[in-house]
């Protein structure tokens, strides 16, 4: 009867029953150990997000009481944060929104060799990265990793044991991301922030795993952090996909290309130590490799072009950061009727050519956007931007940087798939 | 006032050089050019002179009297500068048609600056769909793609100049289409 319970939770949820039902299944197995402790849980096991702390997280795959004891406390706080997520993995990751307001440092992936992204894999991943990254703080200890120790210590703690600013790291599917239609996987790496103290006995250990369990049944959100999204959010074109166009979720897409996942882009926000650590780890365990994404002026150009217009009730001072302060006096300069004349032509043609086919909107038209954007400079101010550089731009959705820095701020989903959606046709570039 | 071809007579010097304009903003690369261009005319068989502007039009002031007949143009443009893109086109309309054909060509410079392009593709398609000029692209800083465009320009200026023998710069053209078209045919019958 409680894996029926289980059950049914799993198959509300939509697009991650894949990933529900081993869980469900090993949690059929727990199921006979603490007893007790699960009645509580059963009376609050209504809402759908009870199947995900009933399976028990990735990092502890504990048995002991300090899980179990977590896992109402968990329930509670995994069904006030979502609705749609039951997979255990992905009860520790914010939902698409966290990736805004905040600036991400975009890198370029090549394809990763042999890489699954099944729940199973992605445990080891996780422990992997932990190690490693555990590894890389202590050099002057010797490297015994207990990670790999899996028997009745969760990961959490000894990692926690080990470094001084790691705790675990955990990779796993981001939610929310899915939902847009032929969108493949993105992964998301979390990094939870340890314990502050870094005990030496045993007891300490102990003392040390009780309070992490605590601390993360206080509210797992503030503990970790999303450290880094690693995907490919290029959507298939309507007409025609090309292969080369095509998602990189599915492995098994071409005979040549089986072993490879394209998750081109990266996206990171961290110390640049850390980052440093995670891309080599990337780099070592899948022989990819991790480089900078740099955006030339002309993708900056066509980006403020293509996310001006998105935002349709927004005026022309905020298309242009810059000349946000000029457009206040815009209505009284003659050249002004261009520019919104411009603006308004690319957000018609956006509305009627669908959210979709945004990224099809004519060159034309973003020529007339730039080049009105200049001439209104130009009668402004005096100064041609056409023989500067464009290094920075600025639209009410999101900021980027030349050498690389992104920060979203629309809370749309649809949107922030948008622009995610240009940054990682950006990063599949082949370039020199 | 338009750029004319044949409102000068040609140089009467013993020599019987061409005389080149390179036509481009500041930094685009027209003094290494310049350089490439002169170092390259003895292998290519024909003395130049080279002239260098900005913009067009030409200044009708002191000097003009004295500026000989110009028989090739190089239209330069610089891939990180959208300004070379913006003054290239509005010279180009300042030139006789009569250079269009065969008399001048585009090289665009610093092509390697991937990082700093500021020039759409698209927009380049454009310009050369509309004057069809033939288009080069070169990185300034290697010395042997200098010399290779070099040498190319110079080509083409022996044959806008007259010194190749039985040549014009529109038999030239009707020669490159006529080689399109002949394949295209054969692959239909």
């Amino acid at each position: 009867m409680s894996s029926q319970e289980r059950a049914t939770p799993s198959s509300s949820s939509s697009s991650h029953s894949r990933i529900a039902t081993p869980r469900s299944s090993t949690a059929a197995r727990q199921a006979p150990f603490p007893t007790t402790s699960r009645s509580p849980h059963h009376s609050s096991s209504s809402t759908p997000a009870a199947a995900a702390p009933a399976a028990s997280p990735a990092a502890s795959s504990n048995i002991n009481a300090t899980g179990s004891a977590r896992r109402p406390a968990a329930a509670a706080a995994a069904a006030a944060a979502s609705t749609a997520q039951s997979s255990p993995i992905e009860e520790h990751f914010p939902r698409v929104q966290s990736l805004s307001n905040k600036t991400w440092h975009a890198f370029r992936v090549s394809p990763l060799y042999r890489m699954q992204t099944d729940a199973q894999s992605l445990r080891l991943y996780s422990r992997s990265l932990t190690a490693a990254l555990v590894a890389r703080r202590d050099r002057s200890h010797a490297a015994l990793i207990d990670a790999s120790n899996s028997n009745g210590s969760s990961s959490s703690s000894t990692a926690a044991n080990g470094s001084a600013e790691i705790g675990a790291a955990n990779i796993g599917l981001l939610p929310g991301i899915d939902r847009l239609p032929g969108v493949p996987r993105a992964l998301g790496i979390v990094v939870a922030a340890p314990p502050r103290a870094v005990p030496s006995s045993l007891r300490g250990r102990q003392l040390q795993a009780e309070e992490t369990a605590k601390q993360k049944a206080a509210g797992a959100a503030p503990e970790s952090r999303l450290l880094a999204v690693l995907g490919n959010f290029r959507r298939a074109r309507p007409a025609g996909s090309d292969a080369a166009g095509g998602n990189g979720g599915t492995v098994q897409d071409d005979a040549d290309n089986k072993d490879f996942t394209f998750l081109p882009l990266l996206l990171v926000k961290s110390t640049p130590q850390l980052t440093q650590e995670v891309c080599g780890w990337l780099e070592s365990t899948f022989d990819c490799k991790v480089t900078h994404l740099a955006f030339p002026p002309v993708e900056l150009a066509w980006m403020a072009f293509m996310w001006s217009a998105q935002n349709v009730s927004y005026t022309a001072a905020a298309a242009a950061a810059a000349a946000a302060a000029a457009a206040a006096a815009a209505a009284a300069n003659e050249s002004s009727p261009a520019l919104c004349d411009a603006l308004n032509r690319s957000k018609a043609a956006q509305r009627e050519a669908g959210d979709a086919s945004s990224m099809f909107l004519a060159v034309d038209t973003s020529q007339a956007f730039m080049k009105a954007l200049e001439e209104h400079f130009f009668s402004i101010s005096g100064i041609r931007l056409s023989a500067l550089q464009l290094t920075r731009i600025g639209t009410g959705t999101a900021y980027v940087g030349a050498e690389g820095r992104v920060k979203l701020f629309s809370q749309n989903p649809v949107v922030i798939g948008n622009v995610l959606n240009q940054l990682s046709e950006l990063a599949s570039l082949e370039k020199v | 006032m338009t750029l004319l071809l044949y409102d000068k007579l040609p140089t009467q010097n013993l020599q019987q050089h061409a005389t080149i304009l390179l036509v481009g903003t500041h930094g685009v690369g027209k003094s290494t050019l310049a350089h490439a261009l002169l170092a390259e005319q003895e292998r290519a068989n024909l003395a130049i002179q080279i002239r260098k502007v900005v913009a067009l039009p030409l200044p009708t002031s002191g000097s003009a009297s004295t500026r000989p007949k110009i028989d090739f143009v190089v239209f330069m443009l610089d891939m990180t500068s959208k300004l070379s893109l913006d003054l290239l086109k509005s010279a180009i309309q300042q030139v006789d048609i009569e250079y269009l054909i065969g008399k001048s060509c585009i090289v665009a410079t610093h092509v390697d600056m991937l990082h700093l392009a500021s020039i759409e593709v698209d927009e380049i398609d454009q310009l050369l769909l509309t004057y069809e000029l033939p288009f080069l692209q070169i990185n300034q800083l290697n010395e042997q793609q200098r010399a290779g465009i070099a040498q190319r320009i110079l080509r083409q200026a022996r044959v806008a100049v007259g010194r190749a023998n039985h040549m014009t710069p529109a038999i030239v053209a009707a020669m490159e289409r006529a080689l399109v078209t002949s394949t295209l045919i054969n692959d239909d019958s």
